[in-house]
């Protein structure tokens, strides 16, 4: 209904007020609200900055991050400044054998390295497409319905032969989100699919890959649960169980998880804070 | 809540499907009929054309454009600027307290290594719930909870 009245509004505008975007789905369109952006730059940024707070770890203020005030106190006062540390540089001081990538080293927090959501991966991997391409289709398909982003089709890239797997065949799909699309799918998840989840409490508290990044995989059946998928269920051919990935600037497990509990993910056997 | 649910129409995929569907086709072999309309929805649907702009329209547009990043440039560096700051005013507590009470100070450097935010934390939506505020909210009784300290 909607579309149809924009649809005559826009033939009744005179030429010279031709927009270059499109007005054709009221859901898509910019209009630069982001609900769960602002609920991080309002509420979770500062809270984070706070309780990841290490006096330990503590970088001088430099003119990028610019306080002046800390700046000028720092250049005025009269104890001898210790020397400047910083965090020193991976290549430097580890070595694995073989050149396997280095674990990163945290860098020293001030106001501006508060870890922050980078990107969401979503991936499904499609086993019936050994035998039959076909089957991809639908999981691109789903992929595509809950992102609101085009997939990429994963080709293999080795072949193993207990799976009769060969190189060049296509096996999966996965999208890659960030900024507006990030944020609307984890909105998504947290206050539709994760509640409507049976027998599901919360992540463990032991998630995490070591560098702030946290995992979860998701059953066929949880397909069902994505508003999109929902209304058009029977016209998928084969749900596909994924996973999501949420890769965030956090350097520790535990603030990967305070960042992820910020937006509301819930984590099973979580500290409660402790009442006087 | 979120804009997903605020239309009560069909969903978009739902839409285009049904457009692509075969109007008046007998069914043969149901999942092969799904799979062919997939393909085509995926593949087959010629992108929109975007209008092209010209001259007054162009520079309208783009002055738009750049007004709004320039925005949220300015709001970007607001927003750094108050945490750094309030990051230095954290430092420099800090550092006055390691003048001032050694206990204290000891107390302060100790932090919880795996705290979580609050489960009840609501993220603001732009309209109230239609429940509106449930005063006889009792906290779940976790029954996978790890026995407490």
């Amino acid at each position: 209904m909607a579309l149809r009245l924009l649809a005559s509004r826009s033939a009744i505008r005179t030429a010279n007020t031709q927009r270059s975007f499109s007005t054709a789905s009221v859901l898509s369109s910019s209009h630069g609200l982001n609900r769960l952006k602002e609920h991080y730059h309002n509420i979770v940024a500062e809270d984070l900055m706070i309780l990841t707070y290490d006096h330990s770890k503590v970088a001088s203020p430099t003119l990028k991050n610019a306080d002046l005030d800390s700046l000028l106190n720092n250049a005025l006062s009269e104890s001898i400044q210790k020397p400047v540390v910083s965090a020193p540089k991976v290549e430097e001081i580890r070595k694995r054998k073989g050149g396997k990538p280095l674990k990163p080293i945290a860098p020293l927090k001030n106001g501006s390295n508060i870890p922050v959501l980078d990107k969401i991966t979503v991936h499904a991997m499609v086993k019936d497409a050994i035998h039959s391409k076909n089957h991809i289709l639908s999981a691109f398909m789903a992929l595509q319905s809950i992102t609101a982003t085009r997939p990429e089709v994963i080709i293999a890239k080795t072949s193993v032969a207990n799976w009769k797997l060969r190189e060049g065949m296509p096996i999966g799909v996965k999208v890659t989100l960030r900024g507006k699309e990030m944020y609307q799918f984890l909105d998504k998840l947290v206050e539709i699919v994760l509640p409507r989840l049976k027998e599901w409490h919360g992540l463990p508290m032991t998630s995490g890959d070591g560098n702030g990044n946290i995992g979860i995989g998701f059953p066929p059946s949880a397909l069902a649960l994505f508003p999109e998928v929902e209304g058009s269920f029977d016209m998928y051919p084969k749900m596909t169980g994924f996973d999501v990935v949420f890769n965030t600037t956090a350097h520790t497990n535990a603030e990967g998880r305070l960042l992820l509990s910020g937006f509301n993910v819930p984590f099973k056997g979580a500290k409660a804070v402790k009442k006087n | 809540m979120s804009l997903f649910v605020r239309t009560g129409r069909l969903s978009l995929a739902r839409q285009q499907i049904l457009r692509a569907a075969a109007p008046a086709s007998a069914p043969s072999g149901g999942g092969d009929q799904r799979l062919e309309i997939i393909r085509r929805v995926l593949f087959e649907q010629p992108a929109k054309e975007m209008p092209k702009l010209e001259g007054e329209a162009l520079q309208q547009h783009e002055t738009i454009e750049r007004a709004w990043k320039l925005h949220q440039n300015q709001e970007r560096e607001s927003r750094n600027r108050s945490l750094e700051r309030k990051f230095r005013k954290m430092e420099a507590a800090m550092n006055e307290l390691e003048k001032t009470n050694d206990r204290l100070f000891k107390a302060a450097i100790v932090k919880s290594r795996h705290i979580t935010f609050p489960r009840e934390l609501k993220m603001p939506t732009e309209t109230p719930s239609p429940q509106g505020w449930n005063h006889e909210y009792k906290p779940p009784v976790d029954a996978t909870a790890p026995k407490s300290s």
